[in-house]
């Protein structure tokens, strides 16, 4: 039933992915809906880490929600390719690009761990 | 919403881009059980960003020269490389790592991580170039 889940949820978490890239494409920067996505999905997991910690989601929905949802609509690989693609090589576009967004996913998972309860 | 009026390939593509989501996050939780955590790094993720990047690096090479945008880019580069690879859990490991054992083992986790993805997403897009 777990893999049933991931996988539906999964399935779902690309779908909200590909939605939020197309309305963005057309709308801001490229990079954009990608940076979206990651960073909610940050704060999602914060928050799953948290309410599981705190036994308001069990082992089952912390997978669903958190490996199989939140894994899925946020995204590595298109990260680095967009990266590449925008970056042309240059070293500090490199930078501007990854940095700040790897930051800023660390600072919201702590975020979403303390809307989500806390771990203590 | 008018399902008639759609354009004809939109529903295909959502399907597509659901069937690879599901692929590749169920390789992600099968990766993440195959492959226990023995050491301080959290080497399933690292395996699945790379994998993935790897996969879209060399789709982005193909593209170049055909129109993007297909039912197999939807499948594979948009659903199973973006399912298979994760931001989220990226982050939230670096922060466990940034809390325990402290911050060079979670700037070399995330650092790492980044340049390793971008030179094999960047070596795989040049060598599909090539095909």
């Amino acid at each position: 039933m777990v893999i049933l889940g991931v996988a539906l949820a999964g399935g779902v978490g690309a779908v909200i992915r590909w939605l939020v890239s197309t309305w963005f494409a057309r709308r801001a920067p490229g990079g954009t809906g990608t940076a979206v996505v990651n960073l909610v999905g940050s704060i999602g997991l914060g928050a799953v880490v948290a309410l599981s910690h705190h036994g308001h989601l069990g082992p089952d929905g912390t997978v669903v929600v958190g490996t199989g949802f939140l894994g899925a609509l946020t995204t590595f690989s298109t990260w680095m390719v967009e990266t590449l693609e925008e970056s042309d090589g240059k070293r500090a576009a490199v930078w501007r690009r990854t940095a700040p967004l790897a930051l800023a996913g660390i600072a919201l998972v702590w975020i979403g761990i303390e809307i989500g309860g806390g771990l203590n | 919403m008018n399902a008639d009026r759609a354009a004809p390939g939109l529903v295909q593509t959502a399907i597509a881009v659901f069937l690879g989501g599901s692929i590749g996050a169920l390789v992600r939780y099968g990766l993440g059980i195959w492959i226990a955590p023995t050491s301080e790094v959290p080497i399933a993720t690292v395996i699945a960003n790379l994998l993935g990047s790897a996969l879209l690096g060399t789709l982005a090479g193909l593209s170049e020269r055909r129109a993007a945008g297909g039912p197999g880019y939807a499948l594979l580069g948009v659903g199973l490389a973006g399912a298979l690879t994760t931001f989220s859990t990226f982050a939230l490991e670096a922060l466990q790592l940034l809390d325990r054992p402290g911050p060079l083992v979670a700037a070399l986790y995330a650092g790492g991580s980044v340049l390793a993805g971008l030179r094999i997403a960047a070596a795989a897009r040049q060598r599909s170039r090539a095909w």
